[in-house]
């Protein structure tokens, strides 16, 4: 008997770290899961209303960081004429936004996860690329050129899409997921959310408490050191690099034969919300004289804003109602212009 | 993998079960050898080659040493640990000798760009590294036969458990243990858990916890007042042991499990009475690796008080580089090594009781030893200096440590528990099951509630 036992585990963990392996065979368990409703009675019911962080770092139970997702979009469909061929190559932030909120624009695509894409312009129309990145993923992504380079497309296909992960890391991520998503474990995440909150005032994770409580932020924004960071110094050779390569970006778009290219990065929400210490990464870029690529400014639109509070979720990474308008009126403005240009 | 992570309770529930399940120790000793192959490939797993380039190179060196005489014999100890420290020295300090003489290159050629080699450092290189020329260096002195099976004395080197981060083993305490076949062995299992569950909870509840204040001092050094650099100083010396020990304590636990022991680490490091005492109960394993083939080849004490001294003044200096290749670890290694040189082994404070006399040199060896980590924390020498003048100015600062109060409190209260049962109860053996089973309960609670689950890398796995 204990050593049918002892096979049954070996077999057990042996499957469970083979499966763990493939990201991909775990995403087609959870497809599986979900197709069979499986997600609603016991396995990984979880999903947070209240934000993405607030998911990630258990805290759903405290009320200071339970803010409803309610988003309005301004409909424009019919009200403008539209000649612009709109594209946005940009991230959640934009991703789930629909085409009719932009101003004067006719067709509408958006290609999420700053991913290089097979759309041809029509020569015949104005193509309008928006190239939207949140500040923290910017230095990340340029120094993966293959998202923007047309001509290593295969380069990136064999890095299986995200680049490459640590197998441990990637393992580790998936074992948590098979062994320990069922809702009768994730009371116990809960409870340990809770009593590192309410004892410690920190949050569990990757997440960190903003200096003021209010705010849930990703810890990798507001450490002292990574690509990710608001407070991280950065190098001229640092900038140089992004500068140089957002260049050869709006270069190889523009040859395309975009009418326009520009540029948006969405601050880190700790950027905005909590200054001191800011690296200043995005007005050293927007700033910098060698960059040809034109920047839609929402960075100095959200500091003159006269309650910085109201522009982010407060357990989510992304910006409220009150963000995204602002975000949306600079586009605009932007669309505008450049629908009455001649192409 | 490491150890704080759920792939390697799988792995080793899995390798664990297995282990007992195979009757042979043929097979015993394939399964321990290929489960080490895959714990190291999790990291880089073209690196295993370069093991395995050493490994071969050593092997082969044993037994033509063994076979060899005089000349010979010294030729082959050297081609072996040319092969070693040449690939230690590729990995780790080419790159650091390049950049500590580019001042130098870029006198003599203005503009010449340097071949800086961008490469990440193989895991535990340094301790594998060490493990292997022990065994090559016994076998040239005779003390060990030549290992003909290439696989127990693969197993030797890549032994999962200690691969990455030491205890650096000899060769006479392992590869009898490899033959050896180990019957199952209920006590042993327990007395395996309840160390590694010891070196969790360090980690995990007392490291991880106190790195986050270390990490917030350390790098807003400039605006923090001397109190709280101090405190993250002290905080550092403890982290540092908590992470390492915690890690020796798993690697120990987790090879105990299988009746295979591992030498001891640490010894209560803290509460030593001076620097060089201190130095026989910190990292043990390398300690006694630098004496035995270091300091006694370079003459030890035989040769007088003043090349003693110099002997002495270079292991120090050679086991900082050992660390890492920045010029902090060799001032971290070369104020060790004036301490030790100059501070006497048991030091005489006169007319204090002794229990006085005791806790006075404890405390100040701690004081010493925490500023020394200082330049081992710091990312230059210039931080580590403006760290420690921050302190012994008195300045003004903040006071935030980076913790909260109640933080505070909690991870003194763990600090205090630890060393307390360090102190008192050293044996993790643990002789009634209920017992065993409560502890475990409470350990694994503890570790749950209170641990801090961000996937941090031990200290020592970057050497």
């Amino acid at each position: 008997m204990k050593k049918i036992l002892a096979y049954i585990c070996v077999i057990i963990g042996i499957g469970l770290v083979t499966t763990s392996v493939s990201s991909r065979t775990l995403a087609k368990i959870w497809e599986w899961n979900n197709q069979n409703a499986m997600n609603d009675k016991w396995y990984g019911k979880y999903k947070s209303k209240w934000g993405d962080l607030t998911r990630m770092a258990y805290l759903d139970h405290v009320v200071k960081f339970q803010e409803p997702y309610e988003y309005e979009y301004p409909n424009y469909h019919d009200s403008t004429k539209g000649s612009i061929n709109l594209c946005i190559i940009g991230d959640s932030y934009t991703a789930d936004l629909p085409g009719y909120i932009f101003k004067g624009v006719a067709t509408y695509q958006h290609f999420k996860n700053v991913r290089p894409f097979t759309y041809t312009p029509d020569p015949t129309k104005k193509n309008v690329l928006i190239i939207e990145i949140t500040e923290r993923f910017v230095r990340g992504i340029l120094r993966n050129r293959y998202f923007f380079d047309f001509s290593k497309r295969s380069d990136y296909a064999a890095t299986g899409g995200d680049g490459k992960k640590n197998l441990s890391a990637v393992v580790n991520k998936n074992l948590e997921y098979l062994l320990f998503d069922y809702n009768f474990i994730n009371r116990l995440k809960f409870l340990k959310a809770e009593l590192n909150y309410y004892l410690f005032n920190r949050a569990s994770g990757n997440i960190s408490i903003s200096k003021d409580g209010n705010f849930l932020f990703f810890k990798s924004t507001v450490i002292n050191h990574g690509i990710y960071s608001s407070y991280a110094p950065i190098s001229d050779t640092e900038m140089n690099y992004v500068v140089n390569t957002l260049n050869s970006i709006y270069t190889k778009y523009k040859s395309l034969g975009f009418m326009e290219v520009c540029l948006s990065v969405i601050p880190n929400p700790a950027t905005i919300l909590q200054p001191e210490g800011y690296n200043g990464f995005i007005p050293l870029l927007q700033n910098d004289k060698r960059l040809i690529m034109p920047c839609l400014d929402v960075y100095n639109k959200f500091k003159q804003t006269s309650d910085p509070a109201s522009l982010y979720r407060v357990g989510d990474t992304h910006w409220n109602n009150n963000g995204m308008q602002v975000w949306l009126k600079v586009v605009n403005k932007r669309l505008s212009v450049l629908n009455r240009k001649q192409v | 993998m490491i150890f704080n992570s759920i792939h390697f309770l799988v792995f080793f529930m899995v390798v664990t079960i297995l282990f007992f399940q195979l009757k042979q120790q043929k097979l015993r000793v394939w399964l321990l050898l290929l489960s080490s192959c895959y714990f190291y490939m999790t990291f880089v797993p073209l690196y295993i080659l370069i093991l395995f380039f050493t490994i071969i190179i050593d092997y082969v060196a044993g037994i033509y040493i063994h076979n060899s005489a005089g000349h010979k014999r010294k030729m082959l100890l050297v081609v072996s640990i040319v092969a070693n420290v040449g690939i230690l020295v590729f990995y780790k300090y080419f790159n650091f000798l390049l950049g500590s003489f580019e001042p130098l290159i870029e006198y003599l050629v203005p503009h010449y760009q340097l071949p800086y080699i961008d490469i990440i450092l193989p895991i535990g290189l340094s301790f594998h590294t060490f493990q292997a020329m022990s065994y090559t260096i016994e076998v040239y002195r005779g003390n060990q036969k030549p290992e003909r099976n290439f696989v127990v004395y693969a197993l030797y080197v890549m032994y999962y458990p200690q691969l990455v981060a030491g205890p650096i083993e000899r060769p006479q305490n392992m590869l009898p243990q490899f033959h050896e076949y180990r019957k199952y062995n209920w006590d042993n299992i327990k007395e395996g858990i309840s160390r590694m569950l010891w070196g969790f909870f360090k980690k995990v509840v007392i490291a991880d916890r106190v790195s986050i204040a270390v990490d917030h001092c350390f790098y807003n050094h400039e605006n923090l007042s001397s109190v709280t650099l101090l405190i993250g100083a002290m905080l550092y010396s403890i982290q540092i042991y908590c992470d390492f020990s915690g890690y020796s304590d798993i690697a120990i636990g987790a090879s105990k499990v299988m009746g295979i022991n591992l030498m001891e680490n640490f010894n209560q490091p803290y509460i030593s009475k001076s620097v060089s005492e201190f130095w026989t109960r910190w990292h043990i394993s390398l300690s006694t690796w630098f004496r035995d083939y270091l300091y006694i080849p370079l003459g030890g004490n035989r040769k007088g008080e003043a090349k003693r001294k110099r002997n002495v003044f270079i292991v120090f200096l050679l086991s900082g580089l050992w660390h890492g290749a920045n010029w902090t670890f060799v001032i971290w290694g070369a104020i060790h090594g004036v301490l030790v040189t100059i501070m006497p082994h048991k030091p005489n404070i006169g007319k204090l009781n002794k229990y006085a006399a005791s806790a006075f040199l404890i405390v100040a060896n701690f004081i010493v030893v925490t500023f020394c980590w200082v330049f081992f924390r710091a990312a230059n020498i210039g931080e580590a200096i403006d760290y420690i003048w921050g302190i012994v100015t008195m300045k003004s600062g903040g006071l935030n440590a980076g913790l909260n109060g109640v933080e505070l409190v909690v991870s003194v209260f763990f600090i205090l528990v630890m060393m307390l049962r360090e102190y008192k109860w050293q044996k993790h053996f643990i002789q009634k099951d209920s017992s065993f089973w409560v502890y475990l309960s409470l350990m694994v609670i503890v570790c749950y509630f209170f641990g801090v689950f961000d996937e941090n890398q031990f200290i020592y796995f970057q050497f």
